[in-house]
């Protein structure tokens, strides 16, 4: 039932992004974020479109295997769509009964459907190129800084990556419990919206239960396994960047830079 | 209550790589009052099968009929049928989530629609059943152990009044004492209410103890749906599926190949002592 | 050599109100006495319960004596600066597969322990291989944890702590949660290990096929220490486990059945081939 989710997920394979520093990936899809929001006029979303398509070539994820990711979100695109559709004020074009279309509104919507289509695609490319441990280190390294002020960097990056580790574990235990209950005739798509919310409790306490024993299980293991926090740990994948990270670099400086100057020029 | 798999096959979607078929044209017929073990590798399709036993799965081709109805069908009182087949899962003590272990085994029956004398009166005897005194049932089930959890969901499932009793590994890891406690509570339900058992597991032992007929599965298919005696003479195909048959049974077909005079059908202990004892004859005392 | 030794050990669990007072007490160890020697297969037996698993847990420091004392390669649990000086000499793995790998690699997982002892990367690659190769997983390092069987799942666990290299391993009821097949994966692993690498294990268990290979079996009662010695000895008394909660082999069953029958068998048949043996002779 909750299994069948392919958005975020690794997708092991061999490509030049998937060997590439994962810092380089999150400095990259940040940048990519800010182009998508600097971009004006079609022009800016070309660049962005262009950066994209060579990003999808490179990844080497084949293209069906993404689209299917995307349509998890299809029902979030179609909302943000239909609402800038009908709720802009402007000049109307279109209408019936009550519901206007303007050619403002028009404009938003597409603009906001290639947004969200285009941001969603980019981070999904990060997730797909690099494994959640690469992920969490690689935002350990980023935010290192940090560490000056005493923020909880490695913990944060720890409890990242385990609470990455159990989702898929979590959710299979939720699928587990709502059919255990649903032998026991309990049902969890009847009645108004009270109903519905007392007929989660047999799901949600067992679930936190086993939540609760499997952190405690586990916080056992690590310190059976001379786990103490940050320090004096050392790394059995050190991140160190290549000649090809800085090249990529350069690229993304160059990106962003192209993406200000269309908005500014044009 | 008659339940039948007509061709059965159920195929699901596996992350990134196409379609898997877990079960593959499954012909079944669950007769009434019978005991029956259902053994198979792990993956070889039995948790799949069970599911589609009160409709928590439907095939993808196929049908499974219950009493002259097909559960594909819209009108089929769902709730009805899972009261009538009583489904335990595996670890089903991870189930509990009430106050009290007494409440906890009222949420089957109150399901139903029952009466609230009626849900009292089945709790009770529910918990009698399986063993648990009176003195525990105010206490949370978070507090009892292992076993006692695993008997109360068990309870939880018998005070639904189920014809037929089917059970996912109800011992895995309980110690052997814990084990035959529960497994002889059912056999006894078994023998006393003519209760239709069907019961996974992964210890030969116990099912050739226990059951009436054994069905193996294995990649998705049924092998073999005959009488436990019948079903372990085929201890190579057996073991070519990662099953095996009762220790036992290895020592009497060991004998039996060393040219002595055994019986081919010993699949439990007293047989084989019967047997050994027919064998050694008049050499009792020597 | 003694490597674990422990001395009149008690362990309490006590449970607090909300304000912290003593509520209640259960004594989980009441009194246990041991010594186990380098290079030693020991299992330990009980049922559910008995204390096994209370037990095993103050072997590597990881629950603390209320009363008595227990010695890791000559270093007292109770002693703070060794403790994970005991933790890195005795490693343990856990009942749940699930519940004891971190990463979502396996090879990130196994180099987990290394990389807390602070060892150097290129000898955590080492540790990692030679780990893997010692318990059949090497080819397996690459792929998510979720992807596994049970038992490979442990197999796992059990190369994460030998790359820690520890002199010696608990193995926490490992197959508890597993299929025969799985149960025959872990068990043959651990086997090896002690054959091989010469690692002292201690097996805790309650299924008696797994224990007819060690060298020496402890049986716990509410706590305490209800039988030892080698499993020959253990299995002779078949009446008294039975009351524990246990059981024997079929094979120790049948011939304990027979004896009782009349027959000429001697005590403590653990394999087959004995049997057969036996039942031959008789015929003869």
């Amino acid at each position: 039932m909750l299994k069948d989710i392919t958005l975020g997920q690794y997708y092991q394979t061999d490509s030049i992004l998937h060997r590439s520093d994962p810092r380089v990936k999150l400095t990259g899809t940040l940048i990519y974020i800010v182009v998508l929001f600097v971009a004006q006029n079609i022009w800016g979303y070309a660049l962005a479109a262009v950066f994209l398509a060579v990003m999808i070539a490179l990844s080497k994820v084949p293209v069906k295997f993404m689209l299917k990711g995307m349509r998890s979100i299809a029902f979030l695109i179609t909302l943000t769509v239909v609402f800038n559709l009908f709720m802009t004020p402007g000049e109307v074009i279109w209408s019936f009964y009550k519901l206007k279309i303007t050619a403002e509104g028009l404009k938003m919507a597409a603009r906001m459907a290639i947004r969200l289509i285009f941001l969603i695609m980019g981070s999904n490319i990060m997730t797909l190129t690099t494994t959640p441990g690469e992920l969490t280190d690689g935002l350990e390294s980023l935010l290192s800084p940090f560490k000056v002020f005493h923020a909880p960097v490695h913990e944060i990056a720890m409890m990242m990556s385990i609470a990455l580790r159990f989702i898929p574990i979590l959710m299979e235990e939720t699928d587990k419990i709502m059919k255990a209950q649903m032998a026991r005739g309990a049902s969890f798509d009847e009645g108004n919206i009270i109903e519905r919310a007392k007929s989660l409790v047999p799901l949600l306490v067992p679930l936190f239960v086993s939540a609760f024993r499997r952190a405690s299980d586990l916080a056992l293991a690590m310190e059976a396994r001379c786990y103490r926090g940050g320090d004096k740990r050392t790394r059995m994948k050190p991140l160190r960047y290549k000649v090809s990270d800085y090249v990529a670099y350069g690229v993304l400086i160059m990106l962003l830079a192209a993406s200000i100057a269309l908005r500014i020029c044009l | 209550m008659s339940l039948e798999f007509r061709n059965v096959s159920y195929e699901y979607e596996s992350a990134g790589s196409g379609y898997s078929r877990a079960l593959d044209n499954i012909d079944l017929k669950i007769e009434d009052g019978v005991f029956y073990g259902l053994i198979g590798h792990t993956g070889s399709g039995k948790s799949t099968l069970v599911q589609h036993m009160n409709g928590l799965l439907h095939p993808t081709q196929g049908e499974v009929w219950c009493d002259g109805v097909n559960l594909a069908d819209k009108s089929v009182n769902m709730r009805l049928l899972r009261s009538q087949v009583g489904l335990v899962f595996q670890y089903p003590e991870h189930q509990l989530f009430e106050t009290t272990v007494f409440n906890d085994v009222c949420f089957g029956p109150r399901n139903m629609g029952l009466t609230e004398d009626e849900i009292k009166m089945r709790a009770e005897d529910a918990l009698k059943q399986v063993g648990i005194s009176e003195d525990m049932w105010k206490l949370s089930p978070f507090d009892l152990s292992g076993g006692q959890k695993r008997r109360v969901a068990i309870a939880g499932v018998l005070a639904m009044h189920p014809k037929i009793l089917v059970l996912d590994e109800p011992t895995a890891g309980l110690d052997p004492g814990g084990r035959d406690d529960i497994l002889d509570q059912i056999s006894f339900l078994h023998e006393k209410n003519k209760m239709t058992v069907v019961l996974i597991s992964h210890s030969m032992e116990d099912v050739a103890k226990y059951a009436d007929r054994i069905v193996v599965m294995n990649k998705g298919r049924i092998i073999y749906n005959d009488v436990p005696m019948q079903v372990f003479e085929h201890v190579e195909e057996l073991e070519e599926m990662g099953l095996s048959a009762p220790q036992v049974t290895y020592i009497m077909k060991k004998l039996r190949d060393k040219g002595y005079p055994i019986d081919k059908s010993v699949i439990t202990i007293d047989e084989a002592v019967e047997e050994i004892m027919r064998m050694t004859g008049g050499k009792m005392h020597a | 050599m003694s490597l674990i030794k422990t001395e009149e050990l008690v362990h309490d669990y006590i449970r607090r109100d909300e304000e912290g007072n003593e509520d209640g007490r259960i004594r989980a160890v009441d009194g246990v006495s041991l010594n186990v020697n380098r290079g030693e297969f020991i299992a330990i037996l009980g049922s559910n319960g008995s204390g096994k698993s209370t037990l095993a847990k103050h072997l590597n420091a990881i629950l603390f004596p209320t009363e008595g004392s227990v010695w890791v390669d000559g270093k007292n649990t109770m002693d703070p600066d060794e403790i994970w000086d005991i933790r890195e000499t005795a490693g343990m793995v856990f009942q749940n597969p699930d519940n004891q790998i971190i990463a979502q690699v396996v090879e990130e997982d196994v180099g987990f322990g290394p990389e807390n002892m602070g060892i150097p990367t290129k000898e955590i690659w080492e540790r990692v291989e030679e780990s893997l190769k010692a318990v059949g997983m090497w080819e397996y390092r690459k792929a998510s944890p979720g992807r596994l069987s049970g038992g490979q799942k442990q197999r796992v666990s059990i190369a994460g702590v030998i790359a820690m290299h520890p002199k010696c391993i608990i193995l926490d009821e490992p197959t508890a949660m597993l299929d025969p097949s799985g149960r025959r994966e872990v068990i043959r692993a651990a086997r090896a290990l002690n054959d091989v690498e010469k690692v002292t294990i201690i097996l805790i268990t309650h299924y008696m096929d797994e224990v007819i290979y060690a060298d020496r079996v402890f049986v716990m009662d509410k706590g305490r220490v209800a039988l030892k010695g080698t499993p020959v000895e253990v299995f002779k008394h078949v009446e008294e486990l039975k009351a524990l909660h246990l059981d024997v082999p079929q094979v120790t069953l049948l011939a304990y059945e027979l004896r009782k029958r009349g027959l000429d068998i001697p005590d403590g048949i653990l394999h087959m081939e004995e049997l057969i043996e036996v039942l031959e002779k008789i015929c003869r």
